[in-house]
């Protein structure tokens, strides 16, 4: 049942500690977190409980006090900051509460963007496919002030599978949308997810949205706990989610 | 890819105040820098051709008595060489006499200019037998051209006029109509004996470097009473004009150096900070670091082009706007302009935008994805070597460019500290003004609030800016009070004529016929001689080296003696004695060689030798326009010597025709018509100041823009807190005034302070330089204030968006 190949995200004994004038701060100790390849994941607790940390040592954005991230088999703090940042881009791709589009370039070159980066010849027609997927063919060459905030939100969604990543993070991706809007974006999230099998972190503190993803998990107090009040479905590897309800040791 | 991108961002950037500001500053600075840069290469290498041309030649040594034959010969280096020999002497033709300043010169003559004459010439110098003459010598002897002059035992052709000529030796001599004539014919006249009062020159040119070369030689082989004038350098006519025209484009031009680096670096920072979530954004999408650096690289360069290239043209179109006010006072044709200075100045503005731009943008390489996700702490740390390697790097490039490290970092320290201090007393005046506000003003507790939240920036604006207007203050009120006052405040009476080499025989019918015209004027004698020793040591032994560099020192005085001390002296020290051998002399002079009553000075006047002992001092207004004198002698000293006589008299409007009439009367006088020279002052001294207003208005433009700059880099914390002010019930209303009052106190505190300054140093150019009686500006105690709080507010609005309440909860939610 175990197929070490087929984890996307691998974590093992991660701490986050925090100095803080009033003394240091635990976040969490000995976390454990395994996530398989194309499967979708949700992380919900109330603010302040470390889901933004968590998301950015599980990215490779920031260094854990201890224990060790793995992304499709590498180990991100093994790798020099330039390889990584590359490792990343290769792999990787965001959506973020708070969309962050260029504002001078329009909705087609926003979504071409990471690939005029990496200098992909077939950027054009790769960006218009996908923004045909979030609907927006219409739009193309509007410029983000010229979008309400769904579509903006949507043009950010079409950039970030437009690298087909293996891993999408998703950082509150519907906190500045009303609940109908976000409700179709998140449709449209999950639809492209599924077509291209990406693994997908999704950061929320909404619990319905959480439960359209394979598994959920809530942090709490610094500890991870596997489930959620409408778990949808019985999760598939359930002795891998044992490991990981780990908290604060002392 | 990057490029476009760079593109499009710049374009962006541009729509946005503070991209504007960057834009602003780069293009003010280098316009400035262009201006004067251009203008000071130049107004040195026109003054250096114009001095060459007054001195009529790039090296002159000169002597009373002849130069050693050695010369002739000795033109080592390579330099020409001519001599010339100056002297005064009557003239006559058809009965008429004339008292004429005649050159003798040898071929070719003058070594730099040239002669202008009617009909032109093609000649090295007036051939043998022939004279070249000023008209008011044809027209004061009542001759033509063609007809001839004698001069001593010679008669001489007059065959041109002479329109103007270089070489036309300084002191009263130069003031008599000018005769030129061939060396070859001066033994033939006679005129000079020895013992002659006489002028021998010689004249060298040669490129510069030869002309370094010989001054070395020269100088360490100069006899006693022999001169040395270059044109480069110190001579007797200009003085150090080239000098300090100079040092005032040098010091502007570190003026707008420190304005506009601080400008750009301020704008860079605010840049770099909104770049940060971008910067954060396009790494997450895969670009590296060399790809940022790259996209940062173009946008700089672009905006470079963009404002740098535009400002040199500026600069240059100013350059040629100065050189077109200043015409009349450069050589025509101008000097060609060097390609450094005309490249130099965009390329400095393209150097300290990179400095800036590796300080600001560098730390952005370090910026994380994280901060997309956490917003907030993640600020880019400066780099520490970077953060103090900028000032450090900017200073070695301006202090390049004013081409004087000592120069450089004195204006700097005096600058910035004196900005310092100026910015100290500003925040105190705000702090000051506000407490008064306390009952009266409702938005009291906010205001406080943000004065104490912008503090440091209102010390960097409240120094600036006072330091800038009070300049342009003290420039304009001192050049305009200078002139008008100075001639507002002198008596009715002040004469505007002089008149000079009255002989002995003159002196009672010049006297009467003054009298008969009702001019009225008192004769004083005149004897030339030096100072030659005190209380029985020579003046090597008596004096420091400072003070024999003293005008009474180093040249041959003018001497007089009488019964009294002259009306317009006033007696400082002693009592005026008619002893034998008693002298009064001047207060600077008294103070300067440290002279006291009682001393006893020793005079040598041509081959007589003979002293005097001090028994008082007096106190002389130069600027009385009468004769005025350092030494004067009680009767029976020199009466015997030699002597001619000068006086000065005032004539009005009606009496425009009574100098010409006096010198058909008596010919051989010399008149200098005082009111001539100062108009010719006073239109020098409005062209150069109108140059030096300019330039620094451009300076209090670049001053602005730093303000600009400054009220942007908060500006978005002010935006926070007026959405923050907005939500929690003030009205847009309120939120402006909060904005006005601030900008209301600033120009208020700037405005007084400079008022403060202005008067001050006004108070002291008019006590210590221009002697004037101080005067209050009571216009400025309003009109300063008022500029100040205007321009405050109208950068302030520049920069400030109203913000809706709507848009002011947006702001507050989405924290962007």
């Amino acid at each position: 049942m175990l197929d070490k190949t087929s984890f996307a995200i691998e974590t093992h004994h991660l701490a986050k500690t925090f100095s803080t004038q009033a003394g240091v701060i635990h976040l969490f100790n000995d976390l454990s977190l395994n996530i398989q390849q194309g499967e979708s994941v949700a992380i919900i607790g109330q603010s302040g409980a470390g889901k933004s940390t968590l998301l950015s040592l599980l990215a490779g954005l920031d260094v854990p006090t201890s224990g060790t991230v793995k992304l499709l088999e590498t180990d991100l703090s093994q790798l020099s900051d330039a390889e990584r940042s590359a490792w990343r881009s290769e792999n990787l791709s965001f959506i973020f509460q708070a969309f962050h589009l260029l504002p001078e370039l329009t909705a087609l070159e926003n979504v071409q963007l990471p690939l005029d980066i990496r200098g992909d010849k077939q950027a054009a027609p790769k960006a218009k496919n996908l923004l045909d997927k979030v609907g927006l063919s219409d739009r193309q060459s509007h410029y983000p002030a010229q979008l309400s905030g769904g579509e903006q939100q949507r043009v950010a969604i079409a950039r970030a599978f437009v690298t087909t990543p293996s891993i999408l993070f998703a950082d509150e991706p519907t906190g500045n949308l009303d609940a109908e809007t976000g409700e179709n974006i998140i449709t449209q999230l999950f639809d492209i997810n599924a077509q291209q099998a990406t693994t997908l972190v999704l950061i929320t503190h909404d619990a319905a949205l959480a439960s359209r993803c394979n598994r959920q998990f809530r942090l709490e107090q610094g500890i991870l706990i596997e489930g959620s009040t409408k778990a949808r479905q019985v999760e598939p590897n359930q002795e891998i989610n044992k490991g990981s309800r780990v908290g604060l040791a002392e | 890819m990057i490029t476009t991108l760079a593109l499009r961002q710049l374009k962006a950037q541009w729509r946005r105040p503070d991209g504007r500001a960057l834009l602003l500053s780069i293009f003010l600075m280098t316009s400035l820098i262009t201006l004067l840069s251009l203008t000071g290469d130049r107004l040195t290498k026109s003054l250096t051709i114009r001095s060459a041309e007054i001195l009529g030649a790039d090296m002159v040594i000169s002597s009373h008595q002849p130069l050693a034959s050695g010369w002739d010969q000795t033109t080592p280096f390579g330099l020409s060489t001519t001599k010339v020999t100056q002297f005064t002497s009557m003239v006559e033709a058809q009965d008429s006499m004339l008292l004429s300043s005649i050159r003798a010169v040898d071929a070719p003559y003058p070594l730099r200019g040239e002669i202008v004459t009617e009909p032109p010439h093609s000649m090295d110098a007036p051939s043998s037998g022939t004279v070249w003459v000023e008209p008011s010598v044809l027209s004061r002897l009542n001759i033509n051209i063609g007809d001839s002059v004698n001069i001593g035992y010679s008669s001489f052709l007059v065959e041109r006029t002479l329109i103007s000529s270089p070489d036309r030796g300084s002191n009263f001599r130069s003031f008599n109509p000018h005769i030129i004539m061939s060396h070859d014919d001066l033994a033939a006249t006679k005129v000079l004996a020895p013992g002659s009062r006489a002028h021998y020159r010689r004249l060298f040119s040669g490129t510069p470097e030869q002309i370094t070369k010989a001054e070395q030689l020269f100088r360490a082989n100069l006899k006693d009473k022999q001169q040395l004038y270059t044109a480069q350098g110190d001579q007797p006519t200009r003085g150090n004009a080239a000098n300090n025209a100079n040092q005032y484009l040098k010091l502007s031009a570190l003026f707008a150096l420190l304005l506009g680096s601080f400008s750009i670096y301020l704008s860079l920072r605010r840049f770099s900070a909104d770049q940060r979530s971008r910067t954060a954004l396009l790494m997450s999408l895969g670009l590296s670091r060399i790809q940022l650096f790259q996209l940062f690289s173009i946008q700089l360069f672009c905006g470079w082009l963009l404002a740098a290239i535009p400002g040199a043209l500026l600069g240059f179109g100013l350059h040629n706007m100065v050189l077109w006010k200043l015409a009349s006072l450069l050589p025509h044709p101008l000097p060609a302009l060097s390609i450094t200075s005309l490249i130099s100045s965009p390329l400095l503005a393209g150097g300290i935008l990179m400095i800036a731009g590796l300080a600001t943008l560098l730390p952005l390489g370090k910026t994380s994805v994280l901060s997309l996700i956490r917003q907030g702490n993640d600020r880019p740390s400066t780099h520490k070597l970077l953060f103090w390697l900028t000032p450090i790097t900017l200073f070695i490039i301006i202090a390049f460019f004013v081409e004087s490290i000592l120069f450089a970092s004195l204006l700097t320290v005096s600058l910035l500290l004196s900005g310092l201090i100026s910015g100290l007393c500003v925040q105190y005046l705000i702090h000051t003004l506000n407490q008064r506000l306390k009952s009266t003003v409702r938005l009291f507790p906010l205001l406080t609030l943000r004065i104490r939240q912008q503090r440091h920036w209102h010390r960097l604006q409240g120094g600036v800016l006072t330091l800038l207007l009070t300049l342009m203050t003290v420039l304009l009120f001192a050049r305009q009070d200078m002139l008008s006052e100075w001639q507002g405040q002198l008596p009715a009476d002040t004469p505007n004529q002089f008149v000079i080499d009255i002989q002995p025989w003159e002196k009672e019918s010049v006297t009467q016929w003054l009298n008969d015209h009702n001019v009225s004027s008192t004769l004083y004698p005149i004897i030339r001689g030096r100072i030659e020793s005190l209380n029985g040591q020579t003046i090597a032994q008596a004096f420091t080296n400072e003070q024999r560099q003293h005008n009474t020192l180093n040249r041959e005085l003018n001497l007089t003696w009488g019964d009294k001390i002259p009306a317009h002296n006033t007696l400082e020290q002693g009592q005026w004695s008619s002893a034998d051998n008693a002298i009064s002399i001047e207060q600077s002079m008294a103070d300067e060689l440290s002279l006291v009553l009682g001393d006893t000075l020793g005079f040598r006047v041509g081959s007589d030798i003979f002293s005097g002992t001090v028994t008082s001092i007096r106190g002389v207004e130069w600027a009385s326009f009468r004769p005025n004198f350092y030494v004067i002698f009680s009767p029976d000293v020199i009466d015997q010597l030699p002597a001619t006589y000068i006086t000065s008299f005032r004539t009005n409007a009606q009496q425009k025709n009574l100098t010409s009439q006096l010198l058909k009367a008596f010919p051989t006088l010399t008149l200098i018509d005082i009111e001539q020279l100062l108009l010719q002052a006073q239109d020098l001294i409005n062209k150069l100041s109108d140059s030096a207003s300019l330039i620094l208005l451009l300076t209090l433009l670049s001053g602005l823009i730093l303000v600009i700059t400054t009220l942007q880099q908060d500006l978005v914390q002010r935006r926070f807190e007026v959405a923050l002010l907005r939500t929690l019930g003030a009205s847009a209303n309120q939120a402006r005034q909060l904005d006005m009052l601030e900008y209301l106190l600033m120009g208020l505190s700037c405005g007084v302070l400079t008022c403060i300054m202005s008067e001050s140093l006004l108070f002291l150019i008019y006590t210590n330089l221009l002697k004037l009686e101080p005067q209050l500006h009571p216009l400025l105690w309003i009109a300063l204030p008022t500029l100040a709080t205007v321009l405050f507010s109208l950068t302030g609005l520049l920069t400030r968006k109203a913000l809706s309440l709507p848009q002011s909860y947006q702001l507050l939610k989405s924290g962007d």
